[in-house]
């Protein structure tokens, strides 16, 4: 694994794996739906989905002719944003524009060009803290994704914009409103965060959704798609001299800009008093319960990470607490890292028509049974074997070794795809028992119950 | 400056900006990707003969490729048997036998209760899972190879035992008992249950499930018997790569796998054809509280061995195969934004044909346009072709693609484990070999001819699950009715108790907007079988 710089403050790293006859190629930008301007919640995912939508040259028969068509779109936007009630000549002239657009445009020829070069998994993916655009190429195929990728970040045109507001609204309605617990675990993650920027969706409000406009997209993607704020990650059979040079040829050629975005400075995420929803779902009764921790690399990442492993699996301590003890069907806990905060979270669930107060019971008691016990030896080098074995797995292909390394480069740091083995190796169960006392107390808790008769809140 | 002229300054700064600057054009950066040419990609696929063994002893075949990158094993012991041999009427044995066998204890020399097994496999970080496919059944070992003695003997106990542990078997039978009443907690879990009820009609096994009353016939014994008739080396296949030495791991399998406990039947692929579908037409399922209509476009499908294989293959890229850049997703998505994920599937059954399916999902308002758009885009298809441009993109994604199945050596011997188990390794052992070939050979008259032979719109048979009232109401900016759509009226199925699967009762109608009778006033009420 290595780390090269290019001269705009772009960085690269390597991972020369000849093994497996491909390549895996992603690239970070360091921008996730917390960075989002008031009012304008789905954005960074908006502008995920635009950078599928080509170039200048990628996706046009003629850029020259379309253009101004694009901004007459704009125009009639803007226009119809201000509207109560739809005006169906705005409607009209603004389908005629994208009709005269329609026939100048290749369609979806970015994707096409991937495609018709064998690529596999191509993929984007945005969250919290991080947008992310990954593919997997037969290896030979460098000097594509470096066209690519670096033409998508220096000429990306944001055609279409208003038709993909739609589909990301689509993607809204199959992946949270259509679904048994979408929207529940929405209003879950509202109650937990408060007004913190991580509480509100990645994809948005529905209703600040629909209002995004294209220049609002254009300011973003400016802001935050700078040299400095990209990483790129390069995992597969590659030769060193020739990746440098191709990576300096594509990618060093995009101006630096302004740098990178300063970190945010977020509002703290404590909680003083134990905050309680109860929600309808489509689910028997079920208990969703989250405690705020820390941040990515915070010491205390760790013993609470082997903390969620001993509780969670068929061989933890919840499983045998609420499924064999009786109470629920099931129980899972995990703790999930951000880059600025971090949170423990515990599901379980009671059978159909079964009471969830015994399984909330058994949950409570065996966080309160960490903070006052220490935890034997096997057990903890049970987790510690674990997460071995975690470590080892996540290295059995080039794509697996890129999306962890882009997801601890989004976090703050790729190295730590190599360092958490080590620190998680040095817990004790001291620090175990610490942080269940530390993170876990009474007060500090949200608590949701979910059934299919629970209505609203209390 | 006059007002003209500063008209066209202010256009030309909201211009969208699609260049950072004048001089990023860099040195021998072409303009277009299709300037760039490449060597054909290199495929290489493995060959069933370097890494076949039979193991003397047991008779068992292997696939095995030593790998010593990471500290890993990883195996599978394939299967020939699967739940359509689970006697009729005691649906669930295959999953309460999933249970048992993956944690319900082991017995043997060492023998352990289910709390033990757990305990010890956890504690070396490995895992053995079991499932039990329609056709087909793997049990699977992942564990650092440093516990591979340990592993193996767990296996073995996995694979033989016979204990039957009440608590572990009531705890299997809850289990799915749990998963049995969330039935129709999901549109989604509502539309693939029903559309391959309306694909292969409701006597076929793939769509005979577990019911309350079927479950309470189950009893441990009989799993246990089912166990015994079946899984045995007889109708083993084993693929395993990791870091192990190859002699010692063939020593320590065949004595694995010898003097096994029992003797059963031998597996002979005969899973049973579907005999009934559901006459053509569009279907409803009324779930309330959802805000899209799930939809799915079933047609009659295709075998493996068919003529018409490959290039149905291509042409299923063409429709909905390659995501965002096929045809009907472009037309849906990227042209009206009325779904965000489209995909198609052609698969080529291995035992009888399986179906053709164009899936999607669109708000309850726009679904009916949604359809009306992707049948146009299929009748389009069928009758006008494949454009050449739309064949090389699909051929050359095939094409180029046909190495990432082989990506690993792990994923490798499982491609061929489960050639040899399906029964085409010994008819076609060069099948991989000339894969390229055959895909290379597709012209644009071979995939003209499968979209006339195979989207016969006149069979289609279509699902759309979603809020009833809602879905007949279309948005009036797609004033698109489903009656009106050429495929007869609208018949709704009974949503189905999650523990019985007998229909519930349809609701009767609730009232209709007097701007829009027409839907309302098509529709059938009935079961489709």
């Amino acid at each position: 694994m290595e780390e090269h710089k290019l001269h705009n403050g772009m960085r690269a790293i390597l991972v020369l794996r000849p093994s497996e006859p491909s390549l895996a190629a992603g690239w970070v930008a360091h921008v996730g739906s917390v960075n989002e301007p008031a009012g304008q919640t789905g954005l960074t995912h908006l502008l995920e989905h635009m950078l599928s939508k080509g170039t200048a040259v990628i996706g046009t028969r003629d850029f020259r002719r379309e253009q101004p068509l694009l901004i007459e779109q704009d125009r009639l936007q803007a226009q119809m944003a201000k509207l109560d009630t739809p005006d169906a000549k705005l409607e009209q002239l603004f389908r005629r524009s994208v009709k005269a657009q329609q026939a100048l445009l290749v369609k979806n020829e970015f994707h096409e060009v991937y495609l018709g070069n064998g690529a596999v998994e191509l993929n984007a993916h945005t969250d919290h803290d991080t947008t992310s655009y990954v593919v997997t190429l037969p290896p030979g195929r460098l000097e594509l994704w470096c066209l690519m990728e670096s033409e998508r970040i220096l000429h990306t045109v944001f055609r279409e914009f208003y038709t993909e507001r739609e589909v990301v609204l689509e993607e809204r309605h199959k992946r949270i409103e259509s679904t048994p617990l979408g929207k529940a675990q929405e209003a879950f993650r509202s109650l937990l965060w408060g007004n913190h920027p991580y509480g509100h969706p990645v994809s948005g409000w529905p209703a600040e959704v629909q209002k995004l406009q294209r220049a609002q997209a254009e300011d973003y993607f400016r802001r935050y798609y700078t040299p400095a704020n990209i990483t790129l990650v390069l995992v597969g059979d590659l030769q060193r001299e020739r990746a440098l040079a191709l990576l300096g040829r594509y990618f060093a050629r995009i101006p630096a800009g302004a740098g990178a975005p300063p970190p945010l400075n977020l509002p703290p995420t404590q909680v003083d008093r134990e905050r309680r929803l109860r929600q309808r779902a489509e689910t028997p009764p079920r208990l969703e319960i989250g405690f705020h921790t820390v941040p990515f690399r915070h010491p205390d990442t760790y013993p609470l990470q082997l903390l969620a492993q001993l509780l969670d699996g068929r061989s933890g301590r919840l499983f045998r607490a609420v499924v064999r003890g009786g109470a629920g069907g099931h129980a899972e806990a995990r703790q999930v890292l951000y880059r600025y905060a971090g949170t423990f979270t515990i599901v379980a669930e009671a059978g159909e028509h079964r009471p969830i107060e015994p399984v909330e019971k058994a949950v409570f008691e065996e966080l309160a049974r960490l903070a006052v016990e220490p935890i034997e030896e096997r057990e903890l080098q049970k987790v510690k074997n674990q997460a071995a074995m975690v470590a080892v797995q996540r290295l059995t292909s080039n794509r697996q070794i890129l999306d962890q390394l882009l997801r601890f480069e989004g976090l703050g740091d790729y190295r730590e795809i190599n360092e958490e083995l080590r620190r998680l190796q040095t817990v004790t169960a001291a620090d175990v028992k610490r942080v269940a006392q530390k993170y876990f107390a009474s007060s500090a808790r949200t608590v949701a119950v979910l059934s299919r008769t629970a209505g609203g809140e209390p | 400056m006059n007002g003209r002229a500063l008209a066209l300054l202010l256009l030309l700064s909201l211009a969208p900006a699609p260049s950072r600057s004048a001089s990023d054009k860099g040195a021998g950066v072409p303009s277009h990707p299709r300037q760039l040419t490449f060597l054909p990609g290199l495929y290489v696929p493995p060959h069933a003969k370097e890494h076949r063994v039979v193991l003397p002893r047991s008779g068992v075949p292997a696939y095995l490729a030593p790998d010593h990158e990471l500290p890993l094993l990883r195996m599978q012991v394939h299967v020939r048997a699967g739940s359509y041999l689970q006697p009729h009427g005691r649906e669930g044995t295959a999953e309460i036998l999933e249970y048992l066998m993956a944690h319900g204890g082991i017995d043997g020399k060492r023998p352990l209760g289910p709390d033990a097994l757990e305990d010890e496999l956890s504690f070396l970080a490995g895992s053995i899972r079991v499932r039990v496919d329609r056709t087909s059944s793997q049990i699977s070992l992942e564990l650092l190879s440093k516990d591979l003695d340990q592993g193996l003997e767990l296996l073995r106990g996995v694979l033989s035992s016979q204990t039957l542990d009440r608590s572990a078997f009531q705890r299997g039978r809850n289990s799915l008992a749990e998963r049995m009443r969330k039935r129709n907690d999901s549109s989604e879990e509502i539309e693939a249950r029903e559309r391959e009820r309306l694909a292969f009609g409701s006597d076929h096994f793939s769509t005979r499930l577990p019911t309350s009353a079927s479950l309470s016939r189950v009893v441990g014994v009989e799993v246990r018997a089912f166990q015994r008739l079946w899984f045995h080396p007889q109708n083993f296949v084993v693929a395993a790569a990791g870091d192990f030495d190859q002699a010692q791991l063939m020593n320590q399998l065949d004595a694995l796998f010898s003097d096994w406990p029992y003797k059963g039947q031998i597996g002979k692929n005969d899973a049973p054809a579907p005999i009934e579908r559901a006459q053509p037409g569009i279907y409803l399922i009324d779930k309330p509280d959802v805000t899209q209509g799930r939809v799915s476009i079933i047609l009659p499908g295709i075998q493996r061995d068919d003529p018409d294989y490959f290039a149905v293959q291509v042409l299923n890229q063409i429709i909905g195969g390659a995501g965002k850049a096929s045809r009907v997703s472009t037309r849906l998505r990227s042209d009206e934004g009325v779904a965000y994920q489209v995909v198609s599937r052609f698969p080529g059954g291995i035992f009888y044909p399986d179906f053709f399916l164009l899936q999607f999902q669109s708000r309850l308002r726009s679904c009916s346009y949604a359809v009306s758009l992707a049948l146009q885009e299929l009748a389009r298809l069928e009758k006008g072709g494949v454009s050449e441009r739309e064949l090389q993109v699909a051929k050359g994604h095939l094409i180029e693609g046909l190495q990432q199945r082989f990506r690993s050596p792990y994923q490798s011997m499982g491609v061929l484990a489960q050639e040899e188990i399906t029964g085409r390794y010994p008819r076609d052992p060069d099948y991989y070999q000339n894969l390229q070939k055959r895909l290379e050979q597709v012209s644009k008259k071979d995939v003209d001819r499968a979209a006339r032979r195979w989207l016969d719109l006149r069979q289609a048979v279509i699902l759309v699950v979603g809020d009833k009232e809602e879905l007949l109401k279309p948005d009036p900016r797609h004033p698109v009715q489903f009656a009106a759509l050429g495929h007869g009226a609208v018949k709704e199925l009974p949503l189905r108790d999650p523990l019985s699967l007998q229909p519930l009762p349809v609701k009767p109608p609730r009232p209709v907007h007097r701007s829009k009778p027409a839907a309302e006033a098509s529709m059938e009420g009935g079961d489709a079988e």
